[in-house]
């Protein structure tokens, strides 16, 4: 059921940046898309009934904490896009007064 | 000669913060130069040492390798590993003024500490062993070659660096999707432990579906026919540079990932059984070459033509793979090193000869002949070796490519690689005959600088070189496609 929320996010994410004109949106649109991944891969990693994976004196089942770990290293790579895309944006409407796709195409 | 590996990946990116406090573009490019011609030596060494004693493997931090990171350096990664950073550095050399005259003047060295990072983006593609470095390391060479694309100082530049921001990232995602699911199914993420893992795996549909998102991310980087949008685009707007670098390097990183993790990694489930891909594949390329050599053909805008040209060559690439026997991958190979020295080059010229030029259409060509008739015989040879001309480089590749068709099932598919090889002819043609037998129409103004020509005339004598004596290429190529298919060549 989780599995198919997320694959719903994914394809929600897919198709506004596909849809959508509007540079910003499909910002929003590339947001959407790389959390509903992220969140999967925080969904594999929980084990039923796990607990976090922090050293202490009960030894019981515990949740994987790698793809946690990994998934850091992909949010970080997700907000250094999203910087970048925001910062070409700005660039692009101060040049060409618009953030409009169609009607950058006419330039 | 057991650090090799990791030398190549950090040296730069140890120098990088040091670039970005030094701040003058003249000490900037220098270093740069400098840096590029160590990774060269380095890199030929890595590759001397993994010919004669076999792969070389480094643990980072000396933590073992399936819960430590593992860099790889085998034939196939030495292979891609030397052509890359032989591209960047005759790029460098050859693009000192091409850079002063396009970029603005206070992000000059900003754009070489970019180039330097995309650099070290592919290098890491190249030898990590860890899959999900091999993503990081993909995303350290997007990010860096946004921002190199939108530096262009033509009207698309910065729109084409945008548009180029969004598929690419759609592509790392899809890509970051596949390596999950594989994840899930070996509990691993170190290449050579997910090729072994996965044969105990169940085959389900969650597998193929994570083989679908690995293909369609390396198809939108490498530009395969249906995902090549972007790579027309960016070529057109892209500084002349970048242009020439990108067609050299970018596109067969995408080509060495497909390699990689289809041939390698998945290689014992044997990824392109589901579903028939391998024809599918085999199907889009062919359409791919005949769709692209058309549009190359219809072009008056020279960037564009080659820009299509390389999506031709790209299926050439793939169509030599997708037969899956030994022999079309070590052709496949050979073409990918050939192409790219041949593209790199014509792209160069191009640059050289028209910097701030966006449309250059086939008129601006005329006549350049009679006024440099030294620097332009490069070109003609560059085009006999894309054209696939006797004596070139290209005729090797395209010769090995039509023999592993006609050896293997699929032998009707070589008519049509010999048919558009003919077309490419066409297009090629409309070029020279412009440049020797066409009145020159006020052309006094392009002024050709003796070192920017060095890096042109090392690519055409080496198009010449491997066209004479291509037993470097062959043999290398051999014994990786050996390695990787398991089953001698004829």
């Amino acid at each position: 059921m989780i599995f198919i929320l997320n694959m719903t996010l994914f394809l929600i994410g897919l198709f506004i940046m596909i849809r959508e004109t509007n540079l910003i949106k499909k910002v929003i649109g590339l947001n959407i898309f790389q959390s509903s991944v992220f969140i999967f891969y925080l969904i594999i990693s929980k084990v039923e009934d796990g607990i976090p994976p922090i050293l202490t004196t009960i030894h019981g089942v515990y949740s994987n904490p790698l793809p946690h770990v990994l998934i850091l290293t992909a949010i970080v790579v997700s907000i250094a896009t999203t910087s970048l895309a925001l910062a070409l944006i700005i660039k692009i409407k101060k040049k060409y007064n618009t953030i409009e796709e169609d009607e950058l195409d006419e330039i | 000669m057991s650090q090799l590996p990791i030398l190549i990946i950090i040296l730069p990116l140890l120098l990088v913060p040091i670039l970005l406090l030094i701040r003058k573009n003249e000490q900037v490019y220098i270093l740069n130069i400098i840096i590029s011609f160590i990774n060269l030596i380095l890199v030929c060494l890595l590759f001397y040492h993994v010919q004669h004693s076999g792969p070389l493997f480094y643990e980072l931090g000396n933590w073992k390798a399936p819960i430590g990171i593992r860099l790889n350096a085998d034939l196939l990664s030495c292979y891609f590993l030397l052509l890359i950073n032989f591209m960047s550095f005759i790029c460098l050399i050859s693009g000192k003024e091409l850079v002063n005259r396009q970029i603005e003047k206070e992000n000059i060295y900003l754009f070489y500490i970019a180039w330097l990072l995309c650099n070290i983006g592919f290098s890491g593609i190249i030898l990590t062993n860890d899959i999900f470095n091999l993503f990081v390391f993909l995303e350290i060479s997007s990010l860096s070659s946004y921002f190199l694309i939108s530096q262009g100082n033509y009207k698309g530049s910065m729109i084409a660096a945008i548009q180029y921001l969004f598929i690419g990232s759609i592509g790392a995602v899809f890509i970051l999707l596949g390596i999950g699911i594989l994840y899930v199914h070996t509990g691993t993420l170190n290449m050579s432990d997910i090729s072994d893992n996965i044969i105990n795996a169940k085959i389900s549909l969650s597998i193929i579906f994570a083989i679908g998102l690995f293909f369609l991310g390396i198809g939108i980087k490498s530009a395969i026919f249906p995902l090549h949008g972007w790579l027309i685009r960016t070529y057109a707007y892209s500084p002349s540079i970048i242009v020439a670098y990108f067609s050299g390097t970018s596109t067969k990183i995408g080509i060495y990932i497909l390699i990689r993790v289809f041939l390698d990694i998945l290689n014992t489930i044997n990824p392109f059984e589901y579903y028939s891909l391998a024809q599918l594949i085999l199907f889009l390329s062919l359409v791919g070459v005949l769709f692209s050599t058309v549009y190359a053909i219809k072009q008056t805008e020279i960037k564009k033509m080659f820009a299509f040209s390389s999506v031709a060559q790209i299926s050439y690439i793939l169509i030599a793979i997708m037969i899956l026997t030994p022999e079309g991958i070590a052709a496949s190979l050979i073409h990918v090193f050939n192409h790219s020295i041949i593209k790199t080059g014509l792209f160069l010229i191009i640059a050289i000869l028209f910097v701030n030029n966006q449309n250059i259409k086939l008129d601006d060509l005329s006549g350049l002949g009679k006024n440099h008739p030294f620097f332009m015989s490069a070109f003609v040879i560059l085009s006999l070796g894309l054209i696939g001309l006797p004596l070139t480089s290209g005729f090797i590749s395209k010769w090995y490519i039509i023999q592993s068709l006609i050896h293997s099932d699929y032998w009707y598919i070589s008519i049509v690689v010999l048919i558009t090889s003919f077309m490419t002819l066409l297009y090629m043609w409309k070029i020279i005959e412009k440049i020797y037998f066409s009145e020159s129409i006020n052309n006094n103004s392009i002024t050709i600088l003796g070192h920017q020509t060095i890096g042109v005339f090392i690519l055409a004598a080496l198009t010449i070189y491997l066209g004479l004596d291509a037993s470097f290429t062959t043999s290398v190529s051999g014994e990786i496609a050996t390695s990787l298919l398991g089953s001698e060549i004829k």
